[in-house]
């Protein structure tokens, strides 16, 4: 098995207690949870925030507009470097939980991140050709903008859960697409607003729930 | 395996936090030796004593990758090795729950 050769145990085999060992059990188990888990509770909160500051600022940025151009450049630089610091944040905390582990579950979180990153990054290509075939800004930057990615991202979310018999991802999966449909009747600005305050609750809804659950024995 | 009421195998603290843990992995996934090592604070040697006595009794596997012969080792619990981990948890309940 390996080259360091074996010692003695220096933990008592004898005496150990039945509440000794259920304490430890316990413990050993929340212990590997948190060791393994990508989706922390400080994950979904960093989320949380992004999409309020994210969402938040391309609505103030957009709510006056009459006739509707879309979002400032300045406002979609703060976008993408918040987004960044969430992605950094995200793949640190993935990198953790997985280092050392091999096997199945790497390959399936490649194939998910294809399938959710894929239509993800579809939807602002797409934009372009909207744009292009003369569609109007409160179509190509504002409705499809905003709830274009919350469509995409829920149904491949959902989708990849329901294969895999996770029917809480995939319940959250299907409530994405909800919340994404419901925000477009709320108009160009308004979606982005309602988008914001549903993420932000959303992710910090997820977060308290990863939390009561690691924490649970 | 056994006929005491909690598998002595597993009921050693060293040995059950072995099991819980590896237990927390998905179903197919294995875990290197130092992250297991890094995650349990005990030494190689004492923790190749303990993975030994597991792997002997068929509760879980050990693989050899590239020929590095610590950081390539990687565990996994087996089938076998994650029932009798339920039973064991059982066992323990019931124990607990007598008292």
């Amino acid at each position: 098995m390996n080259d360091i050769s074996p010692t003695p145990p220096v933990d008592g085999d004898d005496h150990f207690d039945p509440g000794d060992a259920a304490d430890l059990l316990v413990s050993a188990r929340r212990t590997a949870r948190r060791g393994f888990e990508q989706r922390t509770p400080l994950v979904c909160l960093v989320a949380a925030v992004v999409v309020l500051a994210a969402y938040g600022a391309l609505w103030l940025s957009v709510r006056d507009q009459d006739p509707y151009v879309g979002p400032s450049r300045a406002v979609i630089g703060w976008v993408y470097g918040i987004v960044a610091v969430s992605v950094a944040v995200s793949m640190a905390t993935y990198r953790h939980a997985t280092r050392g582990v091999r096997g199945k579950s790497r390959r399936e979180d490649a194939i998910a991140g294809l399938a959710v990153g894929v239509p993800w990054i579809a939807v602002y290509v797409f934009d372009g050709a909207l744009k292009a075939d003369g569609f109007d800004s409160a179509i190509v930057y504002g409705v499809f903008d905003a709830a274009g990615p919350w469509l995409v991202v829920g149904t491949a979310v959902a989708a990849l859960a329901a294969g895999r018999e996770q029917w809480g991802t995939m319940t959250i999966g299907l409530t994405v697409v909800v919340v994404g449909t419901a925000a477009a009747f709320f108009g160009p600005a308004g979606c982005w607003g309602v988008l914001a305050v549903a993420g932000f609750a959303g992710l910090v809804a997820l977060g308290v729930a990863q939390y009561v659950r690691l924490r649970r024995p | 395996m056994t006929e005491d009421p909690l598998d002595p195998l597993i009921h050693a603290p060293a040995r059950l936090r072995i099991m819980v843990t590896l237990a927390a992995l998905r179903d197919g996934d294995s875990l290197s030796f130092p992250r297991l090592q890094r995650m349990l604070d005990l030494t190689p040697g004492n923790l190749i004593t303990h993975l030994r006595k597991l792997e002997d009794a068929g509760y879980l596997v050990t693989e050899k990758g590239n020929g590095r012969p610590s950081a390539g080792t990687s565990i996994a619990l087996t089938g076998p090795g994650r029932e009798a981990l339920d039973t064991y948890t059982t066992s323990l309940r019931a124990i607990l729950d007598s008292v």
